[in-house]
C-alpha cells in the first residue's frame, strides 16, 4: 500500500511541510479548485473557458497546464487534497472509476 | 449530571447517499444500531447536542483553517450536499450554551474558534437525521481540523473535551453530546476503499480500556497511511474526554466495503 506521504500531499504532506514554496504555490491551484467546487458562478465560468478563470490564479506554467487540461493525475501527484480534486472531477463528470484509473494509473 | 448522553458515530455520506449499496443486513445493522441510539438519546431527554464533527471544506478553506470551531449560530443551514439525500432545512442553534462552552473553555486555556455563521455538511447531518430525524433539538456544532496540516494532536482532542466535560458538569442544560466521523476510509485517494478493521477495532479497543495514552497515541505519520479520513478518529477522542470517568460500550462496527469506509457506532453509560 502507498504511503499518501510519499507523494508530497500538498497541503497534506511531507512535502509540503518540508517546503513552504511549494505549498505556497499550491495553495493557488487548490484556491481555484475550492472557486469552482463552491461558487456557481466561477463554476459557470469555468466550464465555459477554463482558461480565462485560470488566468485570475497566480499559477505556474505546469499548474496552468494540469488545471485547464483537467490533468487529474498530475493535481494529484501536486499534493491537491482529494476532498477538493474527486468534487472538482465530478463537476466535470468524471465517473469514480474513471477517477480511481487517473490517479492511480496516470491521465 | 447535565451531559445526559454521549455516542459516537461514523458519518460516511453513503449511509444515507447510497443506502442500498451495501451487501444485504450490512444497511439494517447500522441502521438499528442508530435507532438504539435514538432510543437512548430520548429516553435521556436532552434540551439541546453539541455535536462534533469534522471539516470537509463546507466551512474552511486554506485561507484561514481553524483548529477548532464552535457555532455561535442561532439556526444552520445543512445538509451543503443535496446528494447526501437528506432534506435541505435547518437546524436550530443553541447561541447561550455556545457561549457558556466557549468561555468555560477559553477559561480552561482552550481558545476555540467561533462561528456566528456555519453550514452543516454530511457529517453533522448524516448523525442527526438518525438521532433527531425531526429537527426538534437545537445544536451546537463543533468542528474539527481533521483534513489539513498541521491539525490538533490527538491529546490536544481529548483535552478540549475534558474542558467541555468540566464546563457540562456546570450546565443547567440537558446535553446530549454526538462525535461524527471516522473511522479507516480514504475518500478521493489513490488507496481509496481501504479499510483497516484492525486498526478500527484496536482503536474501539482502547476507548473501551479507557486506556487514554493509547487511543492519544497516534501519530498523523501512522493514521495517513490508513486514509486521510481516518484523521476524523479526533471527534471520537474529543468525545472521550467530554465522558471521562463513564464506560464505552461499542454497539456496532463493520467494513462497509460499499461504503468505502469502516463504520462504528459506541455509546457512554
Amino acid at each position: 500500500m502507498e504511503s499518501a506521504l510519499g507523494r508530497g500531499r500538498g497541503i497534506g504532506g511531507a512535502d509540503a511541510r518540508k517546503g513552504l514554496s511549494k505549498a505556497m504555490s499550491l495553495y493557488q491551484v487548490q484556491k481555484l479548485i475550492q472557486t469552482v467546487n463552491r461558487d456557481q458562478d466561477s463554476r459557470e465560468r469555468f466550464l465555459e473557458s477554463r482558461k480565462d478563470l485560470a488566468e485570475e490564479f497566480e499559477l505556474t506554467e505546469a499548474e496552468h497546464a494540469a488545471v485547464v487540461g483537467l490533468k487529474i493525475h498530475t493535481l494529484y501527484e501536486m499534493g491537491v487534497h482529494p476532498l477538493l480534486l474527486r468534487p472538482f472531477t465530478i463537476i466535470h463528470g468524471v465517473s469514480e472509476p474513471d477517477y480511481l484509473k487517473a490517479i492511480r494509473e496516470g491521465d | 449530571m447535565p451531559l445526559v448522553f454521549a455516542c459516537s458515530v461514523s458519518h460516511t455520506p453513503g449511509i444515507r447517499a447510497w443506502a442500498d449499496a451495501p451487501e444485504p443486513g450490512q444497511k439494517d445493522r447500522l441502521y438499528a444500531g442508530f435507532e438504539a441510539l435514538r432510543e437512548r438519546m430520548e429516553a435521556a431527554n436532552p434540551d439541546s447536542i453539541l455535536i462534533i464533527s469534522s471539516e470537509h471544506f463546507a466551512n474552511f478553506f486554506l485561507d484561514c483553517m481553524p483548529a477548532f470551531t464552535m457555532g455561535q449560530a442561532d439556526s444552520y443551514f445543512g445538509p451543503v450536499e443535496p446528494w447526501v439525500k437528506i432534506e435541505q432545512g435547518f437546524n436550530a442553534g443553541d447561541p447561550e450554551l455556545s457561549e457558556r462552552l466557549l468561555n468555560a473553555c477559553y477559561e480552561a486555556g482552550i481558545e476555540l474558534n467561533y462561528a456566528h455563521e456555519m453550514k452543516l455538511d454530511h457529517g453533522t447531518m448524516i448523525p442527526l437525521s438518525f438521532l433527531d430525524p425531526a429537527r426538534k433539538l437545537p445544536v451546537v456544532p463543533l468542528i474539527i481540523n481533521a483534513m489539513t496540516y498541521p491539525m490538533p494532536r490527538q491529546r490536544r482532542c481529548y483535552e478540549l473535551g475534558q474542558a467541555l466535560g468540566n464546563a457540562l458538569d456546570k450546565e443547567t442544560r440537558r446535553v446530549a453530546v454526538v462525535a461524527a466521523g471516522g473511522l479507516s476510509h480514504a475518500p478521493g485517494e489513490r488507496i481509496h476503499g481501504n479499510i483497516d478493521s484492525e486498526f478500527d477495532e484496536e482503536f474501539i479497543r482502547r476507548l473501551v480500556a479507557n486506556d487514554v495514552d493509547a487511543f492519544t497515541s497516534y501519530t498523523d505519520e501512522e493514521i495517513e497511511q490508513l486514509g486521510l479520513g481516518t484523521h476524523e478518529i479526533r471527534a471520537w477522542v474529543a468525545v472521550a474526554g467530554i465522558a471521562e470517568g463513564r464506560q464505552a460500550k461499542p454497539l456496532f462496527y463493520e467494513p462497509i466495503t460499499a461504503w468505502a469506509t469502516g463504520c462504528g457506532l459506541l455509546y457512554y453509560e
